[in-house]
């Protein structure tokens, strides 16, 4: 019988955060229980109001004392989706009283947070995992064909996270973007970093399944499509061509092209034997039906590029696809969380894994800023 | 490549995907086929005709062997194509992936595989040829560096 008891879980960020996903996940496994919303005592007060609104739609209490939630000995886990600029020091404050760390991606704005976090994690020797592919079936098939040495030895890694999501074609084309070397704010209501919040599901693809420390980063960063990431100024699409150790080539591109787009969430595996590619798209139906493309409804203010759940436009236009049915990232995400801690060994993407990604992606600033390659250390 | 290179130019001309901003495209030749430096240049050839403006930087990471080559090449217009090059063993054919990004639309491509591969007419690699001297150097260097001609294809 399921002992929900077993880990109670503590979510930290509400509505409008990918906390909307992720206590679903937790929700959804039988070990586990979600015990209640929290925060800074300090957090923007918009953001405590869309916590309790999460916690309201969850029936779960809100405690706006975080010091006091994490006393509590019926929390073992706590999920962290507070805004970026604040994640560091908060994930901090929770390992500190001892929980277990599910992390938003990505998993911090600037290296020295990551490597705060990941240092505490270290020294209280709890677990934790950032959101990412690396449990999704493509990605799990990708890292079995390199363990059944399907194509000789690795030579290259090529991945694409472009999302089809938002009104594109608002941007002016033509004109190039002039990046800053370093982040300095992430979080808007209208629009992200997209190499920051897509590139990083693609460089922890990169580092995972090679397992080798990237060496060069040369990166570029557009506006492309949308005047909401312009008015932001904040890129709607990165691209990164990396050097690793041995000699392995890698390439990523990260962002966000519109309604009209299919989307591609897509892996290519370079070896000395052959090429593989694995599409998060297939298998898939195509469907050619009598049915009007409907154009999708006005973009709420609130959330123009259909971040979460809870704002996104409801009527999608209809694909002329549909991949196979097929269970919830975020449920399969957490379950394989919940099993590291049960078997007492490190998650697939722990933070030390996920620090990696903020080097590489922070440099890829710097190099779309420079012009220049850069090299880490 | 010429087949692909127009069918491709008649979607853009139609203006169906909008303006083209992003490129990125996966080539597999058999290992016989050696001149993998000549391979990319026409690859960068055929980009080069899709795009609204002229390249204007090249980088090539140095490789540590001939298996693959990886390019990317850097437009006036801020456009981007991410080009690579793969050798595959003697009994795999010649492919081609392909996702050009225009600012309203999208255009992919699949080299037909397995059953439906007898549909492919030849991947013929013509083009580029001024351009060899530039991707060998950039190699070499392992550095960015500016198309200094007007490529053609």
């Amino acid at each position: 019988m399921a002992n929900r008891d077993k880990y109670g879980v503590l979510l930290l960020g509400g509505l409008r955060t990918h906390q909307e996903n992720y206590a679903g996940g937790f929700a959804a496994d039988p070990r586990c229980r979600l015990i209640a919303v929290s925060d800074e005592t300090d957090a923007p007060p918009v953001r405590i109001d869309l916590n309790r609104g999460l916690a309201e739609e969850l029936e779960i209490p809100y405690l706006p004392d975080l010091d006091g939630a994490l006393a509590r000995d019926d929390v073992h886990i706590v999920s962290v989706c507070v805004e970026t600029e604040r994640r560091g020091r908060v994930a901090v404050r929770c390992v500190q009283a001892g929980k277990h760390l599910y992390l938003d991606k990505p998993l911090a704005l600037t290296v020295e947070d990551a490597q705060a976090m990941v240092g505490a994690i270290k020294s209280a020797g709890v677990r934790s995992q950032m959101f990412s592919n690396v449990y999704s079936h493509w990605a799990c098939a990708a890292r079995r064909a390199l363990e059944n040495d399907e194509i000789g030895e690795l030579r290259a890694i090529h991945c694409d996270i472009l999302f089809g999501k938002g009104n594109a074609g608002t941007a002016p084309v033509g004109h190039k973007r002039s990046e800053k070397p370093t982040v300095e704010r992430y979080t808007f209501v209208e629009a992200k970093r997209e190499m920051f919040d897509l590139g990083v599901y693609a460089v922890t693809m990169v580092n995972w399944l090679s397992q080798k420390p990237v060496k060069t980063v040369f990166g570029t960063t557009a506006n492309y499509f949308f005047k909401e990431h312009l008015s932001c100024g904040i890129e709607d699409l990165g691209a990164l061509v990396l050097t690793l150790d041995g000699g392995v080539t890698a390439t990523i591109s990260g962002g966000r092209i519109g309604w009209m787009s299919r989307g591609v969430q897509c892996l290519h595996l370079v070896g000395t034997r052959g090429v593989l590619t694995f599409d998060a798209w297939q298998p898939r139906l195509e469907i050619f039906a009598d049915e009007s493309r409907t154009q999708p409804p006005p973009a709420p203010p609130a959330d123009p590029m259909s971040m979460w759940r809870s704002t996104q436009v409801k009527s999608l236009p209809k694909r002329p696809w549909i991949p196979f049915a097929s269970e919830r990232t975020q449920h399969y995400d957490a379950r394989a969380f919940v099993d590291c801690i049960e078997a007492g060994v490190e998650s697939e993407m722990n933070a030390d894994l996920a620090a990696q990604s903020i080097a590489v992606i922070t440099a890829g600033y710097r190099s779309a800023a420079s012009g220049q390659v850069i090299a880490l250390s | 490549m010429k087949l692909i290179q127009q069918s491709v130019s008649s979607v853009v001309a139609e203006g169906r995907i909008g303006s083209p901003v992003f490129l990125r495209c996966m080539v597999q030749i058999p290992f016989a086929d050696t001149d993998i430096v000549s391979r990319m240049a026409t690859l960068v050839a055929v980009a080069n005709t899709w795009m609204p403006s002229q390249p204007e930087r090249i980088y090539a990471p140095n490789q540590s062997d001939t298996t693959q080559i990886t390019a990317m090449v850097q437009y006036a217009g801020g456009q981007t194509a991410v080009l690579s090059l793969n050798r595959v063993p003697a009994d795999q054919e010649t492919s081609v992936n392909l996702i050009l990004v225009g600012n309203k639309g999208v255009i992919h491509h699949d080299t037909p595989v397995e059953r439906h591969r007898l549909m492919q007419p030849p991947i013929e690699f013509s083009g580029g040829e001024e351009l060899i001297a530039l991707i060998e150097r950039a190699i070499n260097t392992g550095t960015p560096l500016n198309f200094n001609q007007k490529p053609s294809f």
